[in-house]
């Protein structure tokens, strides 16, 4: 793994993409800085990670490091030589994701200087920057693992950041997506039913097994519709709820309002583990087509 | 050292790869050989662990490559058909790079990775970029990654492919001292290159093995007839009553050769008959005569002193002998793959004398020229 892992750290500073990653958040985050607490006289340097419009630099700046991780193995077929040494697939996709959570890991501690330097000209809340910070760490980790994962799908690097950044955009769209779909119960239904289709058309494309994937989704669908039948007060607003609290940039939010969450810290891993091993499945699958 | 048994791999309905057993012994050359598409590379893919198999197992040393796959990897050095080098580092960097993944450290790591530059000649290009070497450059590259560590067996998917003539020679010449110390299985739809450097050849179509032996026997065995090819000054009818009074040397039992090899040696002397044709040359006052004989039968001896008897100067003499080309054809030649004909297969020792017959059927096979001026039985080029 560590072979890997310095390999790895080892590309993205021999090719400019690293280096472009960290001067692009670093100029940004500069930026709006200055913009929102220069001049707009805030110290909240926590408020200016959570804006906007750096959550969707950040996005970009991810997707753009992200998108050649696996896809570029592939198309030089160097992933031949990954499979024929003597390790784990597990193993290559962390070495791969450790390098590229060390680039992340500069980043936020080049972040770490700016309350320093706002400090130097009227109060700031040291604690509530800093959790600010480790915050969009985690963010960051869970956006990056989506990112490995969009990756591995396909050999171009392109089409890998184009679905990485649908993927990201989906998750930080999602709590406010959620609030046009009504709070009934019936419409949470008819989303949950939606979900189970889905699902099952997607074990249907990944498996060609219609037999399996029949059976999940109309099982799901039986269940679901059974739970509505028995508790429909059950579903009042379950959707809403259910979207926000997936969604890695509202569980975010809660780390930037000062709490330093370790839910949410748990949440972002658990994020990272999941997508890292489908990365994992997305690669052993190749072995099998 | 590995076993291969009844191994399958199927993509959708394409069967790349049918029921193929192969048993591969320690330090040898094994050669792969087949047409573009026969399933060499995904049978090399699979016992190397880069591709799962639909049915059957490999086993490397003792350890299945699917069941415990790291202990079999540490085992197999493997160059792809294209070589897996990072454009962007050096072969230093690279090498030491798959020699860490390898598990190598250290100074251990050093010494393995100097060697297997100084064997494949890169040395002098180590802090260069892959991406500014050569195609052929990068193939040693390649191949130095495969030895790194020197590990047991190293398969080499059409290792030559790319190179010019003399690189062709260099890595041929490395192949061949490769082998003195591992396994080398390497795979080729060229035959010069697997007769030159392989102990043995498995000839691979439509994803079976139809054929496993060393490339003499392969050749004697299914070799159709021989065809001595002569220019004479003289009249015709002196030159035919001197050819047909040939003396047929008594054959001389090989010792290296099996049992029915020598069967096969004796048929052929109770019945030392020959065909003899003649026509004028382009010479003036010159007879071509043309005499075909079994695939045992070497009459260029005999037919020098049967025509120096008759004191008739000899211009030319020349034997062409059926060739590994010609077998190759036979055995890879286009079949429906859904007929329910017997299948051919000819493994060590089974003399399938049919052979023989359909050999000759093939009109106008190429043939190697084996001639008295020079050549030693050299397999020529597709």
């Amino acid at each position: 793994m560590l072979a890997v892992y310095k390999r790895e750290l080892r590309a993205c500073f021999t090719s400019p993409i690293a280096w472009l990653f960290l001067a692009f958040l670093t100029v940004m985050l500069g930026i709006l800085t200055r913009v929102n607490c220069f001049v707009g006289g805030r110290p909240e340097f926590e408020q200016v990670l959570a804006s906007m419009l750096f959550l969707i630099v950040t996005i970009l700046a991810i997707c753009l490091l992200t998108m050649r991780a696996v896809s570029e193995e592939r198309r030089q077929k160097t992933d031949q030589l990954l499979y024929s040494l003597p390790l784990r697939t597990g193993k290559i996709v962390a070495g791969k994701y450790l390098a590229m959570l060390t680039v992340l890991a500069i980043a936020c501690a080049i972040f770490s200087v700016y309350p320093l330097i706002l400090g130097q000209y009227g109060t700031v809340n040291y604690a509530g920057s800093y959790t600010g910070i480790f915050g969009y760490f985690c963010l960051g980790a869970a956006l990056m693992a989506m990112g490995i994962f969009a990756s591995s799908l396909t050999e171009n690097q392109v089409v890998a950041a184009i679905i990485a950044m649908a993927l990201m955009f989906v998750s930080f769209l999602m709590s406010s997506l959620a609030s046009y779909i009504p709070a009934t119960g019936f419409a949470s239904l008819c989303v949950l039913w939606a979900a189970a289709i889905g699902l099952g058309l997607v074990i249907w494309a990944l498996t060609r097994s219609s037999k399996f994937a029949l059976l999940v989704g109309a099982l799901l669908v039986v269940l679901v519709g059974a739970l509505y039948f028995f508790n429909a007060t059950l579903f009042e607003g379950l959707i809403q709820t259910i979207l926000t609290r997936c969604s890695v940039f509202d569980r975010f939010y809660l780390m930037i309002m000062g709490t330093l969450d370790w839910t949410t810290v748990f949440f972002d891993l658990s994020i990272t583990v999941l997508f890292l091993f489908f990365t994992v499945q997305s690669m052993e699958k190749r072995r099998w087509s | 050292m590995i076993e291969i048994q009844h191994l399958t791999k199927q993509y959708g309905d394409h069967i790349a790869v049918s029921d193929l057993s192969i048993s591969i012994e320690a330090g040898q050359i094994y050669g792969f050989l087949g047409p573009n598409g026969a399933g060499k590379s995904t049978t090399m893919n699979i016992i190397t662990g880069c591709l799962a198999a639909t049915t059957g197992t490999v086993t490397i040393d003792g350890y299945d490559i699917f069941e415990q796959p790291n202990e079999a990897k540490r085992r197999i050095g493997y160059l792809p058909e294209q070589p897996p080098v990072y454009l962007d580092m050096t072969p230093l960097e690279y090498l030491r790079f798959v020699g860490e993944a390898k598990g190598l450290r250290g100074a251990e790591l050093s010494k393995s990775v100097a060697t297997a530059m100084e064997l494949t000649q890169i040395t002098g290009m180590k802090d260069r970029l892959i991406k500014h070497l050569s195609k052929g450059y990068r193939q040693r590259v390649g191949i130095a990654q495969a030895i790194l560590g020197a590990p047991q067996v190293i398969i080499l998917d059409e290792p030559t492919v790319g190179l010019d003539p003399l690189q062709i020679i260099e890595i041929r010449d490395l192949i061949r001292s490769l082998g003195r110390e591992h396994t080398v299985i390497l795979s080729s739809h060229i035959l010069s290159e697997v007769a030159a450097v392989c102990d043995h050849i498995m000839i691979i179509s439509h994803g079976k093995l139809v054929a496993a032996d060393t490339a003499e026997n392969l050749t004697r065995l299914m070799a159709g007839s021989n065809t001595l090819r002569m220019t004479i000054r003289g009249e015709e009818d002196t030159v035919r009553a001197a050819l047909e009074a040939i003396e047929i040397p008594e054959p001389v039992p090989d010792t290296d050769a099996s049992e029915e090899q020598i069967q096969l040696d004796l048929d052929v002397a109770k019945d030392p008959s020959f065909e003899l044709s003649m026509r004028p040359s382009e010479d003036e006052g010159c007879i071509d005569a043309t005499i075909v004989t079994g695939p045992e039968l070497d009459l260029r001896e005999a037919a020098w002193a049967a025509v120096a008897k008759a004191n008739l100067p000899v211009l030319h003499l020349s034997l062409d002998r059926a060739s590994l080309e010609e077998v190759f054809l036979e055995l890879t030649a286009d079949q429906p793959e859904t007929t329910e004909l017997p299948q051919k297969t000819y493994l060590y020792g089974d003399a399938n004398r049919d052979f023989k017959a359909v050999n000759q059927a093939i009109p106008d096979a190429p043939a190697s020229n084996e001639s008295m001026e020079g050549g030693t039985g050299d397999a020529g080029s597709v």
